[in-house]
């Protein structure tokens, strides 16, 4: 039954990005596959789907994982231009990496011609609590400077390694992107009911 | 069509990459001694073999194939040592560009697909050719300057000036020597890869380009840089020379080494142990790339050098504290080396060349070295020059004589040799056999390639292709025309080989090899 349904439900394109190094690949493939990946390859460009329930209500992911490095800003755009929702990965471990949110994000409103969009910020690598050097306030206040003209802006603190928080990181990134459709925010705003908590 | 069943055996004008690395292969494999090549190559089905030697219906062993091919690998990854050739080497690059580029140009066509028009527009101006800006150039500037601006929001100005000084090879040498310095450069986790402050990159790259413009160095000291500015700011320096590293001419060229090893057609593999023609393909990624390597200018070549130098250091930590592999740090620097501008969504293509260039990271000496049978050849050049310059002398009244100098092909003689000496059941006869085919399969697919430009329809092309046979040949007369066309329209590949067969015992093919060096001076010769 969860097949048909599946098939009916339109995906979801949910962008990966953050500068190198910061968990992308890892946050990606444990929300995916359940693993926690060892290797240290930098990735050009990955691709994976999953389905899920999330508040009772079927969801298929496009998840696109992307490279962090500068060189590749080529392609950055273009699937900028194909997201819906956008995760956008820091690690707490790495001050310059942090640096990078904002304009990422700048650059999402940019390509969208868009004040609001729908907007996870992801704060990884918390299990390595002796080597961070970005606090959780840090980063509230980060979001919360966004969220006063985007309420679709969220933040939350992930580990890959441990898996903590990874599935309700993107999770609430499809509410927020439920919400973000419900109020008509984008084009293509469903018709159908609003999907609300 | 009947000429195109003529051209299959080596698809010479415009072939697929797919055809022309096996064509090329084929190539290779033949000149490059019979035995190794006849294991993997179905060369029955060209027209070319047309009679096989008596050992050829029984193949040799496995083990004795693959032996080959390491043989054939080993000749063809050995480094050029002998101070004599090696100054040959020297000489010819400096003393007879052309003639460089051209044995650049043959010894390359066997390892990769090079056009007729291989850097065909340098003269002797090359500078001034490679720093004209394309239109494309201009587009990819004004697209950098303007991200620039966007980022640096409301500073303008210092964003055209970032822009603009960037755009130099001093900047990258700087920078390198820098990073070198730097002790901790193995200890570094993520170095390359993670990115470092992009406002403090931004200001070191201005600060080494200020001072390079004055001479001083007090700028780029005033700041106490971390190791991830320096490697921050040397990709970024790389990835926006208006001029890439590896030259706009060459970068197509460094491109299709990256096609060599790729999926090889069925047909060839099944029969040879992997083992030995890995061996061969990662020697013929090794030379097409020192080649290449050669043919930078000399600035570029001593900076690339440096710059594998410095990677292969970061990568070849044992205890992994930098966590780069030759791998990861081919993917961080493919982009700003190899394809400055491969359109997005190419990625199947982009791996590829960041596997070219972690080759070229793990091999960071080789690389650089001059393949032996190269300089030897050059040493050939300089050894004829001088007879003529000889001859020369003793006859002043005559007209100067156009020396011979047909690439003797160091590899393949060599390998006959060396496989005749250690395999047993090869004798030195056998070995010459092995020659005599080699040139006769050179000799027939040129008049393979002479008769498909012949049959090709009438246009601006085939035109060009007859002149560049013109120019290289000293003219040629029409009835060759007549006899290529008939071959190819011939049903029977064995027809095909005989109508051909008088035309290539003409002067005018033996000599199509030949450098054109009619336009040389004496002078310039002999020295």
């Amino acid at each position: 039954m969860s097949k048909s349904v599946s098939k009916s439900v339109k995906p979801i394109k949910i962008v990966v990005i953050g500068s190198g190094g910061v968990g992308k690949s890892a946050l990606t493939l444990q929300f995916s596959k359940s693993k926690f990946f060892l290797d240290y390859d930098p990735t050009i460009e990955d691709s994976f789907s999953k389905s899920c329930y999330i508040d009772n209500e079927m969801a298929r992911l496009d998840i696109l994982d992307t490279a962090g490095q500068e060189e590749f800003t080529s392609m950055r755009e273009q699937y900028m231009r194909l997201g819906q929702a956008f995760l956008v990965v820091f690690s707490v471990t790495d001050r310059k990496g942090f640096e990078e949110v904002d304009s990422l994000i700048q650059l999402i409103y940019r390509v969208k011609d868009r004040e609001a969009f729908p907007i996870m910020v992801a704060g990884n690598k918390i299990d390595l609590q002796n080597d961070r050097c970005i606090d959780q306030s840090l980063a509230q206040e980060l979001v919360q400077r966004h969220q006063e003209f985007n309420p679709y802006c969220a933040y939350i603190e992930t580990s890959a390694k441990t898996r903590l928080n990874v599935d309700l990181v993107f999770h609430d990134l499809v509410r927020l992107l439920r919400l973000y459709n419900a109020k008509g925010g984008s084009k293509q705003a469903k018709k159908s009911k609003c999907s609300l908590l | 069509m009947p000429l195109v069943r003529l051209a299959t055996p080596a698809r010479p004008v415009r072939p697929t990459p797919l055809t022309n690395y096996s064509s090329a292969r084929r190539r290779r494999s033949r000149s490059g001694g019979g035995g190794g090549g006849k294991a993997h190559c179905e060369l029955q089905s060209s027209a070319v073999v047309q009679a096989p030697r008596p050992d050829e219906m029984q193949q040799p062993p496995l083990a004795q194939q693959t032996q080959r091919l390491k043989q054939l690998a080993a000749v063809m990854t050995r480094p050029a040592t002998s101070p004599t050739s090696l100054r040959s080497f020297d000489l010819l690059r400096s003393l007879l560009p052309r003639q460089f580029v051209e044995l650049c140009k043959v010894h390359l066509s066997f390892v990769i697909d090079v056009p007729a028009d291989f850097l065909d527009d340098d003269d002797q101006d090359d500078d001034s050719a490679t720093d004209r800006p394309t239109s494309q150039w201009i587009w990819q500037r004004a697209r950098d300057s303007m991200k620039l601006k966007r980022v640096q929001n409301g500073r303008p100005e210092a964003a055209a000036a970032t822009a603009a000084a960037v755009g130099d090879l001093a900047v990258v040498d700087h920078l390198l020597t820098r990073l070198a310095s730097r002790s901790n450069l193995d200890q570094v986790e993520g170095i390359f890869r993670k990115c470092g402050s992009a406002a403090r990159q931004r200001r070191l790259l201005d600060a080494v380009s200020s001072d390079n413009a004055d001479g001083s160095k007090d700028v780029a000291e005033s700041e106490a840089w971390t190791t991830h500015d320096l490697a921050g700011a040397l990709k970024a320096s790389l990835a926006r020379l208006p001029e890439p590293l590896l030259t706009r001419r060459l970068l197509p060229y460094f491109q299709q080494v990256a096609q060599i090893g790729a999926p090889q057609p069925a047909d060839c593999v099944n029969a040879v142990a992997d083992d030995g023609l890995s061996a061969v393909l990662t020697a013929r990624r090794l030379k097409a790339l020192r080649l290449l390597v050669q043919l930078l200018p000399q600035d570029r070549r001593d900076l690339l050098g440096r710059l594998l130098a410095l990677l292969a250091r970061v990568a070849d930590t044992t205890d992994s504290a930098t966590r780069m592999t030759p791998d990861s740090l081919g993917t961080v620097f493919g982009p700003a080396l190899l394809y400055p501008n491969l359109e997005p969504g190419a990625r199947d293509l982009a791996a590829k060349l960041n596997s070219t260039l972690a080759f070229a990271i793990r091999n960071s000496d080789a690389v650089v070295q001059v393949p032996d049978s190269v300089a030897q050849d050059a040493d050939g050049i300089f050894r004829r020059l001088r007879q003529c310059r000889l001859a020369d002398l003793a006859d002043e009244a005559a007209a100067p004589p156009m020396p011979s100098l047909s690439v003797r092909f160091a590899e393949s003689a060599e390998f006959a040799a060396a496989a005749a000496s250690s395999a047993s059941s090869t004798s030195d006869a056998d070995a010459a056999v092995e020659l005599a085919v080699a040139e006769d399969f050179t000799r027939s697919q040129v008049a393979a390639l002479y008769a498909t430009v012949q049959a090709m329809p009438d246009s601006a092309k085939r035109r060009r292709l007859i002149r560049r046979f013109n120019r290289t040949n000293g003219g040629l007369p029409t009835a060759p025309t007549v006899a290529g066309t008939t071959a190819c329209s011939s049903p029977s590949p064995s027809s095909t080989a005989t109508a051909a067969s008088p035309l290539i015992s003409s002067p005018v093919f033996g000599r199509l090899f030949d450098f054109p060096m009619r336009c040389l001076s004496p002078e310039t010769a002999g020295r």
